[in-house]
């Protein structure tokens, strides 16, 4: 039996890292006046959520940041694969999003926060799966 | 829920201690830093735990909140009780050989990272968690030289967690172009092209770190690592994946892994050794009576085997590790070591257990210099 620890041991990480970030941006959202986040944060989001549409739709990807893609666990990916939200695709949705914290002068709307909180939902369970298989196996 | 709580914090404040108590009675020097690390962490549980206990969590809602907090303090310890304490508290001499036959390799291929303890006592293979700095592998791989290839594999997955860019950023992107070229072609499974190239870019995407770790073990023993992985394969056939396409599964099918490796040893030089690893590679395929079919040729297309060996090697080269080099080293070079008994065994497979014997106990002797 070959062991999958090495491996679960990095999709936690990345799971583990990537909700973190969800949430750093999540708390200064919901704080802030009209969801209102810093630039930085807005950019850095924006480029790790435009890779997530690259990997949900590989077909339309134009330009791959391969580094931002890598730091997405592939079990996140496979899953959200699955879901659709408000009756679209994830990517579409997530596409919109990542648009909008792109473009410095767009509004965060409450609809955007949800989704945050729900990507933030989804990898948390993600890290959460990782973890547990790596110590009950 | 309170009640239960505040008992759950004494239980977690008592394993803090237990784990205490079981480091004070490692008395080896070696394992000094190791020990105060993780004594410091089991102190800091059960300092935390204590205060957990003293935020009155009789009262419900006081229980309710101090809840995340538990679960957090006892996922730390988790990782100390799983990871750190079996190391240190079992440490036998068979570790201290193992771990000093990785000591010795990992000054000899300039490794930029942290050292590892190394147990002898899984059941599970080879494994590593990179965040402890631990390699477990089977019992008796202290006296063995043919599996460092595996032990070099695991180290792979240490470079993958620091350096991922640097190993499969070309890769990543090669990967993604393939599929966008490839998602219109028919394939060769029931179901779309769409959900056969999206699963594909997962599959691939997951196989890629194991992938790589399987390139860093070539790229740092060369052939060795080639033959450990036929002998492997070999040994636990009934387990065996050849042509499987395995989607969805972390390790990916062998043959895959084969090719892969041997495209690394060309990327290296190594021709000729390559040809011989196919050639007996072929022949073990052939006494199993495995073939591969379209689906798995489709799954694992040339193009990607090369492109990943491509980005691994290169990436290796980049964080300055040393490759393989049948003339780097003396004797205890542990790169030169592993291979060296692959050519012993192969032979003079009579004398082939003096040897390793022999070879060991004079690079144990060096490395302890």
């Amino acid at each position: 039996m070959m062991s999958d620890i090495g491996f679960l041991s990095h999709e936690y990480a990345q799971a583990s890292r990537l909700a973190e970030n969800l949430e750093e941006a999540l708390a200064e959202a919901e704080l802030a006046p009209q969801h209102a986040i810093s630039l930085q944060r807005r950019q850095r989001l924006s480029l790790a959520l435009r890779s997530l549409v690259d990997l949900l739709e590989p077909e339309q990807a134009d330009a791959p940041d391969p580094g931002s893609a890598l730091a997405l666990p592939v079990t996140l990916v496979r899953q959200l694969r699955k879901r659709q939200y408000a009756g679209s695709a994830y990517s579409a949705a997530i596409a919109g999003l990542a648009d909008r914290l792109r473009d410095r002068d767009a509004a965060i709307e409450n609809g955007d926060v949800a989704l945050l909180r729900e990507l933030a939902g989804a990898a948390e369970t993600e890290a959460t799966r990782a973890r547990r298989r790596m110590v009950r196996r | 829920m309170h009640r239960t709580l505040g008992a759950l914090a004494t239980d977690l404040k008592l394993r803090a201690q237990t784990g205490l108590e079981l480091l004070s009675e490692v008395s080896a020097q070696r394992l000094s830093p190791r020990r105060v690390a993780a004594s410091d962490e089991l102190r800091y549980v059960e300092c935390e735990a204590q205060a957990l206990l003293e935020r009155g969590l009789d009262d419900p809602d006081e229980a309710e909140a101090a809840t995340p907090d538990y679960v957090a303090l006892s996922e730390q310890l988790a990782q100390v009780e799983d990871f750190d304490l079996p190391f240190l508290v079992r440490h036998s001499e068979a570790d201290a050989a193992s771990t000093a036959l990785c000591d010795a390799l990992l000054t000899q291929i300039n490794w930029p990272y942290h050292s590892f303890l190394v147990g002898t006592f899984s059941c599970e293979y080879y494994w590593t968690l990179p965040p402890r700095a631990v390699i477990c592998s089977p019992a008796g791989e202290d006296r063995r030289l043919l599996g460092i290839g595996d032990l070099c594999h695991e180290l792979g997955h240490t470079v993958c967690d620091r350096d991922l860019d640097t190993i499969l950023g070309s890769f990543t992107r090669d990967l993604m172009g393939y599929v966008r070229s490839h998602i219109n072609s028919p394939p060769p499974a029931v179901g779309s092209p769409r959900d056969f190239y999206h699963e594909l870019l997962d599959s691939w995407r997951g196989w890629g770190i194991e992938l790589a770790c399987d390139v860093v073990a070539t790229y740092l023993v060369g052939p060795a690592f080639l033959w450990q992985h036929l002998r492997l394969t070999l040994m636990r056939e009934r387990l065996a994946s050849l042509f499987e396409p395995l989607s969805g599964e972390i390790h990916p099918a062998d043959d895959a892994r084969f090719r892969t490796a041997a495209a690394a040893l060309s990327l290296m030089g190594f021709e000729v050794e390559r040809s011989e690893l196919e050639e007996r590679w072929r022949g073990a395929l052939d006494a199993l009576g495995h073939t591969p079919d379209q689906l798995y040729t489709t799954t694992y297309p040339d193009e990607l085997v090369e492109k990943l060996a491509e980005s691994v090697v290169e990436g290796s080269r980049a964080l300055g590790l040393r490759p393989y080099d049948p003339n780097a080293g003396p004797s205890d070079d542990v790169a030169v070591l592993a291979n060296r008994a692959w050519e012993a065994l192969h032979d003079r497979p009579s004398e082939y257990a003096r040897w390793e014997r022999e070879a060991l106990a004079g690079a144990h002797s060096a490395w302890s210099q």
